[in-house]
């Protein structure tokens, strides 16, 4: 085990993985100097061919990954923030998210695009948002999402060596550091983890979210209230079967999820409850979300917009 | 006067940090440009130069804990 | 760069001359039959088809091998055939059979065997400008001499990904080859009314050595083609050549049924019939020129071809169609 945050972490995990399969390949722009400390050092040891500095081109970047894949390599495409996938959504959508499904499966496209997710950091609009609400309506990829640095290094990992186009979103920083295995650890996409156990109320969060949602369950805690605290970690596929085994058992569920409400990983999840856990409701399912809004610049406006701690413990006060 | 210095955001993803050392000790004098402290971020561990001139007053945030961008960490006599 | 003027095909068997006019042949005829197939309802989706531009694909592949890859244009039946793709499966494809080459789940506009480097058509509009490229990256990393060629047209030339893909590619020095297809139309929009200078120009500044071809001439195309294949695998990087043709079918076919008014003359179109314009009649009359066929010969090979065709339709259309469950699988890995 080391102490590590999530920024390192992911380090680590690239430097295994391209250590162990040469087919691994990463590009992207300023990969080499590397704006947020993804791809620090790794230029220096795998040379400029494996990893590559690309002009900003997201509209190629993406649509190359999928040539070089179906050419036989395992391209991991660093898109730096989850805005830029807007960027380059055409070949996302219109080639890596369909082209095994219309070609009768002939291929195999193992991707990863990596991007930073979410705000916090005063980056504005047009650097915060929470993408993942778009990419689930596409099929024909998978959507990680890891809330820590343990699960940032075990997801990437298992995203890598995935033969799907794997769309791995972290926050920036994951708060404190923390032990994260040395050894070959992989963490199954489309599996949550239960963090904090509990009877009285489910919260399921997501990425950025779960520290969240873990500290507003300690202070539920101090109010004699116990919440089961999920980190979903997946969003596609999502574990189903967390969820709904948690809300049957506690009969009461809130989403926190730092996308915008309308048609988000949150509003799906409470269809989830809805459809598959109707009869052990107590309670409706609430969603603990960002409003039909742009993430703003100035840190008090940014509070009030995203998700906190008190919002989730407002919210759970509200149902029991 | 004494001023309080706050924690800056050193990376573009930079929420919080933690100081792993003070090079400076409280009641000590140090110049604008000498090296203050080590901030350990999620990117990288980085000595952070002195803002401006001054005495250490007092370490609001010891070593080895979490700060936020923007909190206090010390108070500065010019 | 100037395209070896060569006025004949020396270098060429007379047995390949005749095998790649059958190929052209082949395209054609399989073109025609999908025309009046369309109007017959025979099969489920709509074809845009390739009659007039066919020495274009044909010269180009007769470069290529099967570890070369190509990604085509969402008229591309002719690239999938040229490129040695089984007309069988394509036309079961566009019947929608469980034997088509994508089991019925692509259609005309995404046939593609990637077994044999064919990418696929793409229903996107420059849509193979990145899979072209990342091929290339891929060719470029494996150090086989591989080569990739994207075939696009003056309608792609239009999207902003091209000038991503002419920097990416030249400052990479990719073994790329763009091969701009200009029939004159972007659909239903005469090109002109759409297009600020000249396509060909626009690799230039990027330092990509360009082509500019009668692409109708089937000899010149197949020089150039042979001057950017060889750049390209001997790690020169990227080539630009922009054929010029003429889309002699509409941009879908079947379209005058839907179309509220005619945007082009006929008067036009028959120009391009004619036999100094058409690329399948002028490479026919080459062949003629250098005594290597005569009209007998052209009968049999017609003949051949027709039989061909007939085969593969029957092959479609006597094939099951997908089973249903199939709807469901090839989504993920």
């Amino acid at each position: 085990m080391s102490r590590m945050r999530m920024m390192p972490a992911i380090n680590s995990a690239l430097i295994e993985e391209m250590d162990r399969d040469k087919k691994v390949i990463l590009y992207g722009e300023d990969a080499g100097i590397s704006l947020l400390g993804q791809t620090t050092g790794l230029q220096e040891r795998f040379g400029k061919d494996r990893v590559r500095d690309t002009p900003i081109c997201e509209n190629i970047m993406t649509g190359m990954a999928v040539g070089a894949a179906a050419a036989g390599y395992r391209p991991i495409c660093h898109l730096l923030y989850g805005n830029f996938i807007y960027t380059g959504f055409d070949s996302i959508a219109n080639q890596a998210a369909k082209l095994k499904y219309m070609t009768g499966g002939q291929i195999t496209l193992p991707i990863v695009y990596m991007a930073v997710i979410g705000g916090g950091r005063s980056a504005a609009a047009q650097h915060s948002d929470t993408p993942y609400p778009a990419l689930m309506n596409l099929g024909g990829i998978k959507v990680v999402v890891p809330s820590s640095a343990r699960s940032a290094k075990g997801l990437l990992k298992a995203a890598i060596r995935d033969d799907n186009p794997v769309f791995y979103l972290t926050a920036g920083s994951s708060g404190k550091p923390e032990e994260v295995p040395d050894d070959d650890f992989i963490l199954p996409i489309g599996k949550a983890e239960i963090l904090r156990e509990g009877n009285d109320i489910t919260i399921v969060a997501i990425g950025p979210m779960v520290l969240k949602a873990v500290e507003a369950s300690l202070v539920l805690e101090k109010i004699g209230i116990h919440a089961e605290v999920i980190d979903l970690l997946s969003l596609l596929p999502i574990d189903e079967e967390t969820i709904i085994n948690s809300v049957k058992k506690t009969g009461r569920l809130v989403i926190v999820d730092e996308a915008r409400d309308v048609c988000s990983a949150a509003s799906h999840i409470a269809a989830i409850a809805a459809d598959k856990a109707f009869n052990s409701l107590k309670s409706p399912v609430k969603r603990v979300t960002v409003d039909n809004l742009a993430i703003p610049y100035s840190p008090i406006l940014e509070d009030q917009v995203i998700p906190n701690v008190e919002n989730i413990v407002n919210t759970v006060r509200e149902l029991i | 006067m004494s001023t309080i210095l706050k924690l800056p955001r050193v990376g573009m993803n930079m929420e919080e940090g933690t100081i792993v050392e003070w090079f400076v000790k409280p009641g000590k004098k140090f110049l604008e440009g000498d090296k203050l402290y080590a901030l350990e971020t999620d990117k990288t561990t980085a000595e952070i130069e002195a803002p401006i001139s001054g005495t250490l007053e007092e370490i609001l945030a010891k070593d080895g804990e979490d700060v936020t961008v923007g909190d206090p960490i010390c108070i500065v006599k010019e | 760069m100037n395209v070896n003027k060569h006025n004949t095909l020396d270098n060429l068997s007379d047995e390949k001359l005749v095998e790649l006019y059958k190929k052209m042949l082949l395209i054609r005829k399989c073109e025609e039959h999908l025309s009046s197939a369309t109007k017959e309802g025979a099969f489920p989706g709509a074809v845009h088809l390739y009659i007039g531009q066919e020495a274009i694909a044909v010269s180009m592949c007769d470069h290529l091998t099967e570890d070369d890859w190509i990604s085509s244009t969402h008229r591309g039946h002719g690239h999938f055939i040229a490129k040695g793709g089984d007309v069988n499966t394509m036309m079961a494809e566009i019947y929608g059979k469980a034997t088509g080459i994508c089991n019925g789940k692509g259609g005309s506009m995404h046939v593609a065997d990637f077994k044999k480097g064919i990418m696929g058509a793409n229903g996107v509009v420059g849509g193979g400008m990145g899979l072209a490229i990342g091929a290339a990256l891929a060719a470029s990393m494996d150090k086989k001499n591989k080569v990739s060629v994207v075939f696009f047209g003056d309608g792609a030339a239009n999207q902003g990904v091209l000038m991503e893909a002419m920097n990416v590619s030249s400052l990479w020095k990719l073994p790329l080859i763009f091969v701009c297809e200009n029939n004159q139309y972007s659909e239903f929009t005469h090109t002109s009314e759409v297009t600020s200078g000249k396509i060909v120009d626009r690799a230039k500044p990027f330092g990509i050595p360009t082509l500019e071809v009668d692409g109708n001439n089937f000899i010149e195309m197949w020089q150039a083609s042979a001057q950017a294949v060889l750049r390209a695998r001997n790690n020169q990087g990227p080539t630009f050549i922009e054929a010029h043709t003429y889309r002699q079918r509409g941009h879908v076919e079947f379209e005058y049924s839907f179309l509220s008014r005619t945007y082009r003359d006929q008067d036009e179109v028959n120009k391009w019939l004619a036999n100094d314009k058409d690329p399948l009649l002028r490479f026919e009359q080459y062949l003629f020129d250098n005594s290597i066929i005569d009209n007998q010969k052209t009968e049999a090979l017609n003949n051949e071809v027709d039989s061909v065709v007939k085969e593969s339709v029957s092959f479609a259309v006597n094939s099951p169609l997908p089973d249903l469950s199939s709807a469901f699988n090839n989504m993920i890995a």
